[in-house]
């Protein structure tokens, strides 16, 4: 387990890989930090509101370096999906989406879909929230939106 | 449009630190944009991207700089290997053939997990895998040995022509002078040949002082045709010729003498393109990722091959504790990747040769400087090139 220095905390064997290690890094650090705590932060500009994701500490749109980290309320629809095959051993049915947030302009994530079988996914399919955890480390995940028990 | 130069228009550059506090992508951003705002072209009208990238992928890649600044427009997009010089020839032919009219050419370096102490120790720092630097261990089987090639290269120059220590401390020295005035530069206390004689080791002879040092940091300069830089409102500086050279023994760690081999061979080659000869530059810039690599580039512009250490003793001006080749030429006046770090990897050398032909060096400048010569580089990777002020 290290401890950086902002206080981040990364328990190496659930980042194994040097390429989820390089994302992870001072520039996103803030933002991945908040999905640990299951909130969907995001990089917005403070000067021009624009949202801005993969995160930065500079505005592409009015280059002001009053960029900070907001939560977005997670409600999106679906833009384009595919059905990876699973890994060995699971049977579990995946589905990666690119999903395009409703309130946080021009911001999209790649994510897992939960709680919907592979056959009901749709592209323009609403969706909300939710969090994948995988060993313990939390990323934004989607589920169709009243999906949830 | 073939006939025309190409002009470096404005140049930017972020911090140099042995702790940033953030990414590279930022360090690169800071950079573009800053060189942006020097050159006065709006971001609407950048459309090309040329970085070195291979070192500190993949945050540095060409696509990354567009998303980040937001820009619109670009039509051509390309990368070069390290050194910088590359990305600048790579960039300013692209302007030159008519791929993109306004490029912007960017080189960054990151402290990462293998390449210094705070990286390992630093859970955001741990690299993407994609460390690649020239001559380091790439097809080379054998699996025991120091890879600072640089060291043997330094031994076999001062056994075959008899350099000293002292020798090569004049160069640490000289660069050192030059950086007490850059306030870029991040080691700006005053050095003597003392101090560099009393330097640990790191690869007998090789010691502390004659390495660049891990620092995070990037420059990037903005690039178009000498006619249409003429309607902007900073002085163009621009671009003579670029030079290059691979001769067959180009591996440093099996061959120690390909490194002045390629110097010569590119210097050669660099003024075989313009009516100036090597003594008539103004200031000089000599590469020196490793002091040993200046002496070679010193002797290729200006003596015989191992003639570099009498040289640099009669170019040696004791007040002032620089050099003045042919009691005239500056040398690193802003104080090379030696005093600036790593983070630059010759492309400080562009920037400062810049701010001096514009005239802007504030303390640095040099009187009347009208042209500069920088050259970049080692053996298997190298590229040198003249810059004239408008």
């Amino acid at each position: 387990m290290f401890y950086s220095r902002v206080g981040v905390k990364i328990s190496t064997n659930h980042l194994g890989s040097g390429a989820r290690m390089a994302q992870i890094n001072h520039d996103t650090a803030p933002v991945w930090q908040a999905w640990q705590r299951r909130e969907l932060g995001l990089s917005r500009c403070q000067a021009c509101q624009t949202w801005i994701h993969l995160p930065k500490l500079i505005c592409p749109t009015c280059w002001s370096d009053d960029v900070a980290v907001e939560v977005a309320d997670g409600r999106g629809h679906v833009v384009a999906y595919s059905l990876p095959r699973s890994m060995s051993g699971s049977t579990e049915p995946v589905v990666t989406a690119v999903v395009e947030l409703d309130n946080a302009d021009g911001v999209r994530l790649l994510a897992r879909l939960l709680r919907c079988l592979p056959g009901d996914v749709t592209d323009g399919m609403a969706v909300e929230l939710a969090w994948a955890e995988d060993a313990g480390v939390m990323t934004p995940a989607f589920a169709p939106i009243g999906s949830a028990a | 449009m073939t006939s025309s130069k190409v002009a470096i228009i404005g140049i930017g550059c972020s911090e140099f630190a042995r702790d940033s506090g953030v990414g590279p992508g930022t360090l690169i951003t800071r950079a573009a944009r800053a060189a942006v705002l020097d050159s006065g072209v709006s971001k609407d009208a950048i459309d090309g991207v040329v970085g070195v990238y291979s070192t500190d992928s993949p945050t540095l890649w060409p696509a990354y700089v567009v998303d980040a600044l937001g820009l619109p427009n670009v039509r051509w997009g390309d990368t070069a290997m390290p050194p910088s010089v590359l990305a600048l020839s790579s960039a300013a032919q692209a302007v030159m053939t008519g791929s993109c009219d306004y490029a912007i050419c960017y080189h960054g370096k990151y402290r990462w997990s293998d390449t210094s102490i705070v990286g390992r120790d630093d859970p955001l720092r741990q690299s993407p895998g994609h460390e690649f630097d020239p001559n380091l261990g790439h097809a080379l089987l054998e699996g025991s040995g120091s890879l600072l090639w640089s060291s043997r290269v330094m031994r076999q120059h001062m056994a075959k022509h008899g350099s000293t220590r002292e020798d090569f401390a004049r160069i640490a020295v000289n660069n050192r002078t030059g950086a007490t005035q850059n306030p870029r530069a991040w080691f700006r206390k005053p050095l003597t040949v003392a101090d560099y004689l009393n330097a640990p080791m790191i690869d007998d002879p090789l010691c502390l002082l004659d390495c660049d040092a891990p620092v995070d940091g990037a420059i990037a300069v903005v690039l178009t045709t000498e006619e249409r830089a003429r309607d902007l409102a900073k002085q163009p500086v621009v671009i003579e010729c670029f030079g290059s050279a691979l001769p067959l023994r180009n591996d440093g760690l099996l061959w120690p003498e390909a490194d002045g081999v390629a110097a010569r061979a590119n210097i050669e080659d660099l003024f075989s393109r313009s009516d100036l000869n090597a003594p008539d530059i103004d200031i000089c810039y000599p590469y020196d990722g490793f002091s040993i690599l200046s002496m070679l580039w010193l002797e290729a512009l200006y003596t015989k091959p191992g003639e570099g250490a009498p040289f640099l003793a009669e170019s040696w001006v004791e007040s002032e504790q620089r050099l003045k080749l042919f009691g005239r030429v500056p040398v690193n006046t802003h104080g090379g990747n030696l005093s600036e770090g790593r983070a630059t990897q010759g492309f400080g050398s562009i920037y400062e040769a810049v701010q001096q032909l514009r005239g802007e060096a504030g303390p640095r400048q040099v009187a009347g400087a009208r042209s500069a010569v920088v050259t970049n580089g080692n053996a298997g990777v190298n590229r040198s090139t003249i810059l004239l002020a408008s």
